[in-house]
């Protein structure tokens, strides 16, 4: 991928980042198999 | 000495050496001097009056102090007056303490992802042992204010490392307690299912002294469990740190600490393993840790500030990667959010399983020390654990035992090579505080890193 020359502090290429730190997260927690019965963590209290 | 004149001396302390390390958000002077008077009446009184009486502290500026200003530490709120006390604050009145100040934190507790320390409304917390390095965050102020000996302890927050880091760059001690074991009621949010309210001061004792006033029911948080935190009585905690089986990898000092830090590190551990002896090798499950924690956190901020984001008042706070970062999680879709959480389901079974093998988990709690004030804080990301590469050890133990709701406690074990402080960090299963506090007072019995003093 090609370097990005925006200063660093450019307001698009700190969006730009941030969205793909996004993806990366995404990808990552993805790519964790889970056994298919297992819930998140319970906070709701009827 | 009255308490009314230690509450005097603590203000103007505060007032004149505050602001060398933006350390203070308000001072409450009023409160303090009404609160000592409370305070020297009941001692007065004698009887049964609490350690606390009459001790002065700091709040972070997450937490609610009716009347003061409450500023979570970003412009926009700037001007926000709160009208109650949280629930921390209330306890510590009921238990003699005197509020001196609401104490400077990382804008918004840092949950965009800030690029620079000036990330706050009070500027870079700058640290009392060189105001050119950081006193780090979230919790700076809680951090600077008891490293330089403004106030004998003060509150603050983690949600991931905000408790950790200040009290390793300033070196002091710190208890981030078990999700659910002190009451959020009037703290700000940025997490409802990491944050965790807890205490910085200069030693393991203290920080104890402050957690049993903080601890156990309240009616105003759903999440608080209901325990109270009580110390092991000292023949029990004698035997207790003879037995622990403290759990220990190692490369994240061997491997991955800076050449500053590692030294003073790994003499830490020696000094550990002479008063607990009982090492047994163990490492973290293998897990994403960053992509967990940074979800969760950045998703339930995002939504709990989305009415912030969205306005005009979004832009008077500095820290444009922070902002970028907040506005990204917005979008954030429900199907990571939850697999993130169903993670921590999975990540919860295995600690247990880890707790098997040992009772308590041993490591650095950063890997250097205090960073300069103007270096971005994402100048050098740690690289990503790939195959082939040296093993990191526990080193991510911070988003581990945050995403787990476990305990830690954090503390000194003297100075790097650069004359900065650096700690370790121990945890243990829910509501094992009582372990994590005995097994710090023997290691501080028996050496002197938490009562080093930077000049000031």
């Amino acid at each position: 991928m090609a370097e990005d020359t925006r200063p660093k502090d450019d307001l698009e290429r700190l969006a730009d980042e941030a969205r793909k730190q996004l993806e990366d997260n995404a990808k990552a927690l993805r790519a964790t198999k889970v056994p298919i019965e297992t819930e998140p963590p319970a906070t709701y209290r009827p | 000495m009255s308490a009314v004149e230690l509450a005097t001396e603590t203000c103007d302390r505060l007032e004149r050496l505050g602001p060398r390390y933006n350390a203070v958000a308000s001072l409450t002077r009023t409160r303090a001097l009404r609160e000592a008077a409370t305070a020297d009446r009941a001692l007065a009184r004698g009887g049964s009056a609490s350690t606390l009486t009459g001790i002065p502290y700091g709040a972070k500026d997450l937490l609610a102090a009716r009347g003061a200003p409450t500023t979570w530490g970003a412009a926009p709120y700037r001007k926000q007056v709160l009208r109650y006390d949280a629930t921390a604050v209330t306890k510590l009145r009921r238990a003699g303490a005197v509020l001196a100040a609401k104490l400077a934190m990382v804008e918004l507790a840092g949950g965009g992802g800030y690029r620079y320390p000036s990330a706050s409304l009070q500027g870079p917390g700058r640290n009392p042992w060189d105001t050119g390095r950081w006193s780090g965050g979230s919790s700076s102020g809680s951090g600077a204010a008891v490293g330089a000996g403004l106030v004998p302890f003060a509150l603050g927050s983690e949600t991931s490392g905000s408790i950790g880091t200040p009290a390793a760059y300033c070196g002091v001690t710190g208890i981030r307690p078990t999700y659910g074991l002190v009451s959020r009621h009037g703290a700000m949010a940025l997490s409802w299912t990491l944050d965790k309210i807890g205490p910085l001061a200069r030693t393991a004792d203290d920080c104890a002294t402050v957690l049993e006033a903080i601890a156990g029911p309240d009616a105003k948080d759903a999440t608080v469990s209901g325990k109270r935190f009580r110390r092991l009585a000292p023949g029990t905690a004698r035997e207790a740190v003879a037995a622990v089986r403290v759990g220990y990898a190692g490369e994240e000092i061997e491997v991955v600490a800076s050449a500053e830090a590692r030294g003073a590190l790994a003499r830490g551990v020696e000094e550990l393993e002479r008063i607990a002896p009982r090492f047994v090798e163990a490492r973290l499950p293998d897990l994403p840790y960053g992509p967990m924690v940074s979800t969760v956190y950045i998703a339930e901020g995002a939504t709990i500030f989305a009415d912030l984001i969205e306005s005009d008042r979004f832009d008077e706070m500095p820290d444009e990667r922070q902002k970028a970062g907040l506005r990204a999680a917005l979008d954030i879709r429900a199907r990571d959010y939850l697999q993130a959480m169903r993670l921590r389901t999975v990540l919860a079974q295995r600690m247990r399983d880890l707790f098997k093998e040992c009772d308590v988990i041993l490591s650095c709690t950063r890997t250097v020390t205090a960073t300069p004030i103007d270096q971005a804080l994402d100048a050098a990301p740690a690289p990503p654990a790939t195959p082939g590469a040296p093993p990191r050890g526990n080193v991510g133990l911070i988003p581990a035992g945050n995403l787990a709701g476990l305990p830690a406690i954090f503390f000194p074990c003297g100075l790097g090579t650069d004359g900065l402080p650096v700690g370790l960090q121990l945890v243990g299963p829910p509501f094992s505080e009582p372990l994590l506090v005995a097994i710090v007072e023997a290691y501080q019995r028996e050496t002197g890193h938490h009562a080093l003093r930077p000049s000031i």
